[in-house]
């Protein structure tokens, strides 16, 4: 008995063992049975009601599965593309044959899918299944309504509050589609968990699910629509609709979802009837004749959907035709016509039953129309976002107010709001900017995760498992799998870099050059670092995309950053001080130490900042001369043109002035510096006399002083020293002038020589006083 | 008092359908069990007071039902006023065969029991069990707005009423799943009664007094009766608020302070009006002058308001409100303008109500709404 049981087994694991090699050996295993057959001969009675009792034990069952389900699938890894094509061409025939048939016999349908039906139904189940249908939706709504009950009031305040920022909007709607997403679990676990809960005749629970799940996908659909269009609810709409519309474009997304689960359930439940015990050939063509007609149905809605909506769109549209619309007519004009084609081809595809055709036919056509609401859902989103961050200011509520439920009537109240010269604006200003930079990365995102979608629904329709697929060793396994692994580095990478140039270009774009003779405001800083990172942070994503890419094209990377970490080091010794110079360059960037354009004094030179270059800065001396310094040589730094300078004067008057006459003038002239057109704004305090600084021998030194801003001073001294004189003058009060009373003692008039003696004498006095330096810093 | 006797004889009906269900629930068991507990639970109302007491107050709530019809302003109901409507208009031809076959039937000896009734529902007749379930919904979901109308108002319900929501949802639906086992339970005796002994306890030979189908046939005669008086009686209901209601012609324009112009006719009260204009205010009790949450402050009008009916003068005293303040769910605005002004939030919550703090600090203008 043993004997023969593992004799038996021994033979079948042989058979499966032969069956197991890939199919490229289908001939030599094939040979090896048949060789096996004819040794052993055919096995006894006793044998076979041996092995049926052995296959009988479930533990074996469960065991040759397994072994089963671990043997590669010969058939359809290696049929050639020839023989697939021939299928199908079969396969399309042989549907083609089937129509026809139904077709033929559509007068019948009704009889025939009354019997069918008579059949598997009996004894009023008919009536029964609708009170079981009817039963179990109360369930599930009563089960919604107490979610409900409790969960009102949160949608409640989440859809009458005015979302203020982006993260609120997210957040609400978020919110929303999460109670409404709960709310329909409950229910579609109320009434389909309650009915599945008993046990029913096969027939009856399919009905009654299929039912069921039509009510519940109806509803999925219904709140998706809800969720993007949000008839009622204008703050949470995700689409740029206006009321009405978005409550059209609802309803039109009901009556078609209505229209498709029905079909689809009606359809399924006669082919479930048809292929059923009480199914006869007649029933299956039936089925499919009814299925066709449905699919008619629902294509001819969805055509009706598309048209309806186009033109109501064209309309809503037309008066802004002028205008840069997110819509255009002309594409409106012809995007109906397109989708409607692609529609018909996919549902007669779908009537010949080749589905991967329809499949690809709708992803493909779809993609452009899908990748277009993508971005004018992100475009809405991002404008709103903006709308709600320059609502923030008081002066927009009441516009907002007005407008709350319509996008457009808000638009002229946000125009308004942008003239509007206050100073609380610079915050929204800021939170829109960061919207702008965020703007291109959602449609970034947006699209990729679109062509993501779409390759995955082909994958499915075309029956490729791509997670298997790049997991199999062959070599377009591999090939998918380095496809995927360097499109993902490219797409992440693609990210980084289009949301960093956005971001500086933004920057960019906000600094503009101070006119000459003006110091530069602290965007300069700006406009010296963010090029220099935009290019860092480029090279470091090509490199790390082109490592990346390398790795998975099975390119030992190690080796190369070794190499380049041996090169980093040599390099780095080797030139210690331009690293040093580079570093300490963008700590100087950092501290604002200097800008472009500022007049700085670096040890005993001195200059204008001319240009920085990642090792030096080049100052330009006021004589001409250009010094290149590099960064690293930069001990102490003084920089002139720093917010403001004092200017001091002084001038000479003689003892008997009137002091106070001085200071009066001094205050009249520095009121007409003041007003002067071409400077006056860059006089931080006016020209005021600090009266008499100190006495010297001949002469009082009277100090004035002025504070200004940098690089303003030079031509202020001019004219104030200008207009002082002239004012003087015209009052009376002279400057005073060094002269040397020379006391003669005698009364006898003085010779020639004697005179000339004098003279000199006086002069050395007049002399003696050292003149004073210019004013060093003087350009 | 009309008021009155409306809620309490809808208590006295509610009451009984939630015992009458629980009494099917049983059928989660056993039909035998449902049987065993029938006089225990439907003994209140078999016993002759009992009976009597519910058939008055059934006549009582369907008489004042038709009058609440009669006095509607307008037929465009608010969601749950049009359910609440609805379901009590197809309750009448659902519920009439149910009472006929059970109460009436009884006279001619055929007893009542589940034994009986719950095969007849789904093997015999499943129209009728179709029939049983429909009539299930409409009669809880109307009586569940009608008690939760009347509840939220109330002193109690921001303590217990969030408890009692499980309930509502508890009693049908369980009734029903008792509906749908028993049902299984008979048709798989009645397809192999060896398989399931005593699944359908058996019946004792009823003593007739008419031959069966004699008395099938009176009962279905009764049902129609029943039915075509009551779609008379509806007609007529119907025809006579519509001759009292096309007696105005007036439009009445009424200014919300901050808020929209509304306009109406003269025929509806502020609250209906409100209502169509898309103008949320609060209503708790849904315009029955109960709560006094609808109440406004007239702040000017160009014409005199009619007097304070007696439900408003009564409720407005209890809310000792001045003279300048009125029902909106009482008040018919006469032809012209008047301005009014919200005295409560419009999304006032049940458990706001009476807290009276609250109510001082919630102005009208605590939250305008985008939309209605």
């Amino acid at each position: 008995m043993m004997m023969r049981s593992a004799r038996a087994l021994a033979a079948l694991l042989m058979w499966f063992a032969c069956m197991a090699p890939a199919a490229g050996q289908v001939a030599q295993p094939a040979a090896q049975t048949q060789a096996q057959d004819e040794a052993v001969g055919d096995p006894s009675a006793n044998d076979v009601q041996e092995l049926l009792r052995i296959l009988g034990d479930p533990r074996v069952v469960v065991w040759l599965k397994n072994r089963l389900a671990d043997l590669p699938q010969p058939e359809t890894a290696n049929r050639s593309l020839r023989a697939e094509i021939e299928d199908r061409l079969k396969a399309a025939r042989r549907r083609i044959a089937e129509l026809g048939e139904a077709w033929s016999n559509f007068p019948f349908l009704p009889d025939v899918l009354a019997e069918a039906w008579r059949a598997q139904l009996e004894r009023g189940a008919a009536l029964r299944s609708l009170t079981y249908v009817i039963i179990f939706l109360f369930i599930g709504g009563g089960l919604e309504w107490l979610f409900w009950q409790y969960f009102h009031p949160v949608l409640l305040r989440i859809e009458h509050t005015p979302p203020l920022t982006l993260a609120q909007r997210l957040r609400g709607a978020a919110a929303r589609l999460l109670l409404q997403a709960s709310g329909l679990l409950l229910f579609a676990l109320g009434s389909i968990g309650a009915f599945l809960s008993f046990a029913w005749p096969t027939f009856l629970e399919r009905v009654v699910v299929s039912v069921l799940l039509t009510v519940i996908g109806i509803r999925a659909l219904a709140m998706l629509s809800r969720f993007v269009v949000a008839p009622r609810n204008a703050q949470l709409r995700l689409v740029p609709l206006e009321t009405p519309m978005a409550a059209r474009v609802h309803r039109w997304h009901l009556v078609v979802a209505g229209v498709y689960a029905s079909a689809m359930m009606l359809s399924d439940t006669f082919a479930f009837l048809a292929q059923g015990p009480s199914g006869s050939p007649q029933a299956v063509n039936a089925a499919l004749a009814v299925a066709v007609v449905l699919g008619a149905i629902a294509t001819a809605a969805v055509i009706a959907m598309i048209w309806t909506l186009s033109r109501g769109l064209a309309r809503d549209r037309a008066p802004q035709a002028g205008t840069t619309r997110r819509f255009e007519t002309a594409r409106l004009r012809v995007q109906p016509t397109v989708m409607t084609v692609i529609v018909l081809t996919a549902y007669l595809l779908w009537v010949f039953d080749a589905n991967e055709l329809m499949w690809t036919v709708l992803v493909l056509g779809m993609f452009v129309p899908a990748a277009r609401l993508m971005r004018v859902m992100a475009d809405h989103f991002v404008d709103r976002a903006e709308q709600s961050a320059r609502e923030d200011a008081p002066v927009a509520q009441q516009a907002d107010a007005a407008g709350s439920d319509d996008a457009r009537q808000a638009e002229p109240a946000d125009g308004t709001v942008a003239d509007d010269p206050s100073d609380a604006r610079d915050p929204a200003q800021a939170e829109d900017e960061r919207y702008v930079i965020y703007r291109p990365l959602i449609h970034r995102i947006a699209r990729f995760a679109l062509a993501g979608m779409a390759l995955l629904v082909l994958a499915a329709a075309w029956n490729t498992n791509i997670a298997a697929l790049s997991d199999s060793p062959r070599f377009a396994g591999r090939l998918v799998k380095i496809a995927i692994d360097i499109a993902a580095a490219a797409l992440i990478a693609d990210l980084v870099w289009g949301w960093a140039k956005t971001a500086i270009d933004r920057r960019m774009a906000g600094y503009v050059a101070p006119p000459p003779g003006e110091p530069p405001g602290p965007e300069a800083r700006m406009a010296t670092l963010l090029p220099l990172t935009r290019n860092i942070l480029l090279v470091a994503l090509i490199a790390l995309v082109g490592l990346t890419a390398l790795s998975s094209l099975g390119v030992n990377i190690a080796p190369l950053i070794a190499g380049a970490g041996i090169l980093g080091v040599a390099i780095g010794f080797g030139a210690q001080s331009l690293v040093r110079d580079i570093v300490s360059g963008i700590f100087f960037l950092i501290d604002d130490a200097f800008r472009v354009g500022e007049y700085v004094e670096i040890g005993d030179l001195r200059g204008t900042v001319e240009s920085m270059s990642l090792r030096s800065m080049r100052v330009r001396h006021h004589r001409g001369a250009v010094h290149t310094i590099p960064f690293g040589e930069l001990k102490s730094l003084t920089n002139y043109s720093r917010d403001w300078v004092i200017m001091k004067l002084e001038f000479r008057v003689p003892f008997d002035t009137d002091l106070r006459l001085v200071k009066k003038l001094v205050k009249k002239v520095g009121a007409e510096l003041q007003a002067d057109e071409n400077y006056g704004h860059y006089l931080i305090e006016p020209l005021k006399s600090q009266g008499v600084r100190r006495m010297e021998e001949f002469n009082m030194v009277v100090g004035v002083k002025f504070m200004a801003k940098p690089g303003a001073q030079w031509v202020i001294r001019r004219d104030a020293y200008q207009k002082l004189r002239d004012t003087f003058e015209a009052n009376g009060i002279n400057f005073a002038q060094r002269n040397v009373k020379v006391e003669v003692l005698s009364d006898r008039p003085l010779s020639k020589e004697e005179t000339d003696a004098v003279t000199g004498a006086a002069q050395d006095a007049i002399d003696q006083p050292r003149q004073q330096q210019p004013t060093p810093d003087e350009p | 008092m009309a008021r009155r006797i409306r809620i309490i004889s809808g208590l006295v009906l509610f009451v009984f359908v939630t015992i009458h269900l629980l009494n099917v629930a049983l059928g989660l068991h056993s039909i035998a069990l449902m049987d065993r507990a029938r006089p225990v639970l439907m003994g209140l109302w078999t016993n002759p007071l009992g009976t009597t007491v519910l058939a008055s107050s059934m006549i009582a709530h369907a008489v004042l039902g038709l009058v609440a019809i009669y006095q509607r302003n307008t037929l465009r109901l608010s969601p749950s006023d049009s359910v609440q409507l609805l379901a009590s208009l197809a309750i009448v031809p659902l519920l009439t065969p149910h009472v006929v076959g059970t109460v009436v039937a009884a006279r001619f000896g055929v007893v009542p029991s589940f034994a009986l009734l719950i095969p007849y529902f789904w093997i015999d007749q499943p129209q009728e069990g179709l029939r049983q379930v429909l009539l299930l919904a409409f009669l809880w979901v109307h009586g569940c707005v009608g008690v939760y109308t009347w509840a939220r108002i109330q002193p109690w319900w921001p303590r217990i009423g969030g408890f009692l929501y499980p309930l509502a949802v508890a009693v049908p639906v369980l009734g029903l799943l008792g509906f749908v086992e028993a049902g299984n339970q008979a048709i798989a005796y009645f397809d192999n009664p060896a398989a399931f002994p005593g699944a359908v306890p058996p019946l004792e030979a009823p003593v007739l007094t008419l031959p069966f189908d004699e008395i099938l046939a009176l009962l279905k005669r009764i049902n129609w009766t029943v039915f075509i008086l009551y779609l008379i009686l509806l007609a007529a209901v119907f025809a006579a608020r519509q001759f009292r209601v096309a007696g105005s012609h007036g439009r009445a324009r009424v200014t919300l302070a901050g808020g929209p112009v509304m306009t109406g006719s003269t025929s509806l009260n502020l609250l209906e009006i409100a209502r169509l204009n898309h103008t949320p205010m609060a209503n708790l009790c849904r315009g029955r002058g109960r709560c006094g949450t609808c109440r406004v402050r007239v702040l000017a009008t160009t014409e005199k308001l009619p007097e304070r009916t007696e439900a408003e003068e009564k409720t407005l005293a209890r809310l000792a409100a001045p003279p300048d303040v009125r029902l909106a769910c009482q008040l018919k605005p006469p032809a012209g303008d008047m301005t009014v002004e919200r005295v409560l939030s419009p999304f006032l919550r049940p458990r706001d109500m009476h807290d009276h703090d609250a109510e001082a600090a919630d102005g009208p203008h605590h939250g305008e709404p985008s939309t209605a």
